[in-house]
Parts: C-alpha cells; structure tokens; sequence
C-alpha cells in the first residue's frame, strides 16, 4: 500500500497556498481546463462510506478536462488509514482523468503544525493534512494570529466567487454536488444556488442530503436529487448543463 | 472603447488578482509588456514612438500590459494630451478586439478627481498632470492604501511575476517585453528579462536605456533572448516568431 502521503497530484507536486483569497495562480491554472467547467463536490469530509468511489467513477468519467474542486483535505482514522470524504472523490478522479484540474480550499480552523518526521497538518490533532492527491489546495485565512481562525464555512465565500467568477469573466458552467454533509454543506448549498449554481443533491447518502437538503425541504429552478443508486442519472444531468462531454 | 474598463485596486479584502488573471485569460495566450519613455520624451520623440509602435504592434492578438496613464500638458489655461508610449495601447485597441489593454500603475501621489479625469500626480515644476488612462480593459492600481506609498519599480516587478505566474500555470503561453526608450526603471526590467531568459525587443534608435543595451555587444552576448529591433517589420517578424498572432 501507498503512503498516505504521497503526492499523487499531476506533476507529481500538490501546490498550497495560504490567504484570504483563492490566489491568481489557481485563476490561471482553471483556464487549462478545455472543458470550461468547474464542479464543487460539497458534503462529508470524514468517516463516509466506500460506496461514494464507485458512484462518482461511474458519474463522472466524462468530465475529464474540467475543475473538480472540493475541501483539499485527506482525514485519517485511528489506524492512520484514510477517511473516504468528498475531497477524497476529487483525488480519486484526478488519478483516473489526466487532464482533470483537481483543486480544494478550506478555512485555516486551527493554528497550522509538523508532527512525527515533518508530517504537516492543520488540525489541531494528527488527523488532517492538506490532500496530496489535488493539484491546487488553498487554505483561507485572514491572518496568522490564533485569534483569525476561521469557522468551517470560512472558505465558503471566497471559493464561490472564484467560481462565480470562472463563470462570469471566462464562461465556465459551474455545479454543485452534495454527498451528505452537515450544517456548513447547508449554508454552502443554499449560498451557491442563490448565485445560480444548478445543484445536485445525492439521496440516501445521510446527514444533510437526506434532511435539510431532501427534495421535501429544498427544492427549485435547476435542483436536482439523486439516488446514490443511480449515477447515470446524474451523468445524464451533467451532460444536460454541458458540465461533462 | 465598446467595453466597460474596470479598476482594480490591490485591496487585502478581495479578489483582484485572480479576477484580473480571469479576464486576460480571455485572449490568446500571449502577452507584450510594453515598456520604456513616458513622461521624459521630447514631444517629437513622442510621437514618432507611437507611430513605430502602433505600426509593430497593430492587429496583435493578446494582451498588452503598460503603464495605464495618460499625461497632459499645460498648454494656455487647458492642458493637452503629451504624446508617450502610454497612448499605444489604447490607439490599438480600438482598432482590434482581440487585444486586451491592462495597465498596471504602482503608486499615486495626489489623487484628484476632476473633470480632466483622475490625476494620480502633478509635476510641480512642469505642470504636467498624470491621469488614470481612461481607455483600457483592466486597471490595477498597486498602492495599497494612503499610508503604504508605493514605489515606481513596483510596476515592472508586479508585471514580470504575472507573466511568471502564466508561464508556469497557462498551457502554451509565451510574453515578451517590448522595450522603447526609456530610464533607469526601464533599464531594470530589461535586466529582470534577459537575466531571466525571457524574450525581451529592443527597439534600436529609440533612445535613451533601450539604446545602451542595444549598443552594448558584451551584454547582448550574453543575453541571447534579447533582439535588437532595427525596423518595424523586424518587431513584427519578431513577435510572430515568438509565436504571437496579427488579425
């Protein structure tokens, strides 16, 4: 078995960047993708089952040459193996589909750390890392001081502009994927739809898709829910919003 | 210019720099820093400037990155546009839509809003006025607040890490540095190029810097991307080979 901390991002170097913006060099970087999509796949980023691998290789073999972008973290359990989690889905991706541009951001929640022999983390356990599976990971952050952390929904802002902005100055199409998650997914959800993201909730994945996400308590113009069961059908949807070739 | 020109101001609070990235992406992947004699040219020497390099640079696909100011001069009890390099961009793209203008200005020292436009500096003992060009897509203003004044230098350096940052992240980008006249802040970003290995024009004639590196056999020796420009047509050719389009 690998270790968990090899870099297996193109080029073999996941780049990081640490700021109160996404930076330009990830601006620039999107623009290689020929699709001209960028896709967040939002939801759990810890302790999700296996069966979240399968569903996105099956969904989203077409969408080689876009931006997946997710947490851009990788958790660990106790036996230092690795979480499944929806930034993992966006490492898995990047190593099936050459040309997909895999990136991440996530709020600086805790003060940054080196643990063992230089492993980095920013958790304040042992437990996360920057994901080495994604090419471009930023954390957000509005100053170095332990007073400055961020609460988990503080990237929210920053990575749907960067999104809306794909969009409105280099027309991208942009979507929003949600395997379960919990109270930041909610917020994220409902902040991307209102800036006209389309959204895809997956069902029966738990947590928020099943509750404050169902079809019975958020629904509307280009919302769609989807049984884990079914990946050609958010396959078929993605190709509908011409997120997928 | 049909379009909305949009100012940026470097601002720790958003996102201009990823914006600005955003939209000059939407060119061909090619880029001509222009550089070299504003304020300090004859107004002949001004003039024959924009002539040669309007001609150089007409129908160029890409974007154009300068100064973005304009300079007026006093002329009776109104003030009159100074011909410089300045006015190149704008002349271009006005003539071609497949060329993007970005100026990148480092610092202002007053800022007055008039009907002349936005004066960003006022020479004394001239008279002359620095406005904010009016006629360009996107522009950066570097000085980051009232109390941190920038510096002049801070224009090539900001120019020379974006192209940086397109070479190393944009597939099949190429820039080049398009050098005319100028002093010893262009004599720099010369230097920054060539030490670099990044094709650097110099237009041989112009004056001032740009003609002691054009003289200077030692240093071109040793610097091989930089071309020594005698005629027009040799920019053109130059560009093209470099791998930039005329329409």
């Amino acid at each position: 078995m690998n270790s968990p901390y090899l870099v297996t991002a193109h080029n073999g170097r996941a780049h990081f960047f640490v700021g109160n913006f996404i930076p330009r060099t990830m601006a620039i970087a999107a623009q290689n993708a020929t699709l001209k999509t960028i896709i967040r796949i939002a939801g759990g980023m810890n302790n999700i089952a296996e069966e979240i691998f399968p569903f996105f290789r099956n969904a989203m073999g077409s969408i080689d040459g876009s931006v997946l972008m997710s947490g851009g973290t990788r958790c660990f359990a106790d036996d230092r193996s690795i979480q499944a989690s929806v930034a993992e889905v966006v490492a898995d991706l990047g190593l099936c589909l050459p040309h997909l541009i895999t990136m991440g951001s996530f709020p600086r929640t805790a003060r940054f750390g080196f643990i063992d022999d230089g492993h980095f983390v920013v958790s304040d356990g042992d437990d996360t890392i920057v994901n080495p599976g994604t090419d471009y990971t930023v954390s957000i952050q509005t100053g170095p001081e332990d007073d400055q952390k961020l609460g988990w929904d503080g990237d929210v802002d920053a990575y749907l502009e960067f999104m809306a902005s794909l969009r409105d100055e280099s027309g991208f199409q942009t979507g929003m994927i949600v395997w379960n998650g919990g109270g930041v997914t909610v917020n994220e959800v409902q902040k991307a739809h209102s800036q006209g993201i389309p959204i895809f909730v997956i069902t029966e994945t738990g947590r928020a898709a099943d509750n404050q996400l169902s079809a019975a308590n958020f629904h509307g113009d280009y919302i769609h829910h989807i049984s884990k069961t079914r990946p050609d059908v958010l396959r078929a949807l993605l190709k509908k919003y011409s997120l997928s070739r | 210019m049909d379009r909305q020109s949009f100012l940026f101001w470097m601002d720790q609070d958003a996102q201009p720099s990823s914006k600005i990235a955003m939209k000059l992406s939407n060119t061909e992947p090619f880029f001509v820093r222009l550089t070299g004699g504003c304020g300090f040219m004859d107004p002949e020497d001004g003039k024959k400037a924009i002539n040669a390099l309007t001609k150089a640079l007409s129908g160029l696909n890409g974007a154009l990155l300068y100064g973005g100011t304009r300079v007026l001069a006093p002329s009776g009890d109104r003030y009159r546009i100074f011909p410089t390099i300045l006015e190149v961009p704008p002349r271009l793209r006005k003539a071609n839509p497949g060329l993007m203008t970005f100026g990148i200005i480092p610092r202002m020292i007053n800022c007055e809003y008039t009907k002349l436009g936005l004066i960003i500096g006022r020479d004394p003992k001239s008279g002359f006025l620095t406005v904010i060009h009016p006629n360009q897509d996107v522009c950066l203003v570097l000085q980051k607040n009232v109390d941190q004044i920038s510096f002049w230098d801070a224009e090539r350096i900001a120019c020379l890490q974006i192209v940086r940052d397109f070479l190393e992240n944009r597939n099949g980008f190429t820039a080049v540095l398009v050098s005319y006249n100028g002093g010893e802040v262009t004599g720099r970003e010369i230097e920054d190029w060539a030490e670099a290995n990044l094709p650097v024009i110099l237009f041989a004639g112009s004056g001032r810097k740009t003609d002691e590196f054009c003289q200077n056999h030692d240093w071109l020796s040793k610097h091989p991307s930089v071309i020594v420009c005698h005629t027009v047509k040799q920019a053109r050719n130059t560009i093209q080979s470099l791998g930039g389009t005329f329409s």
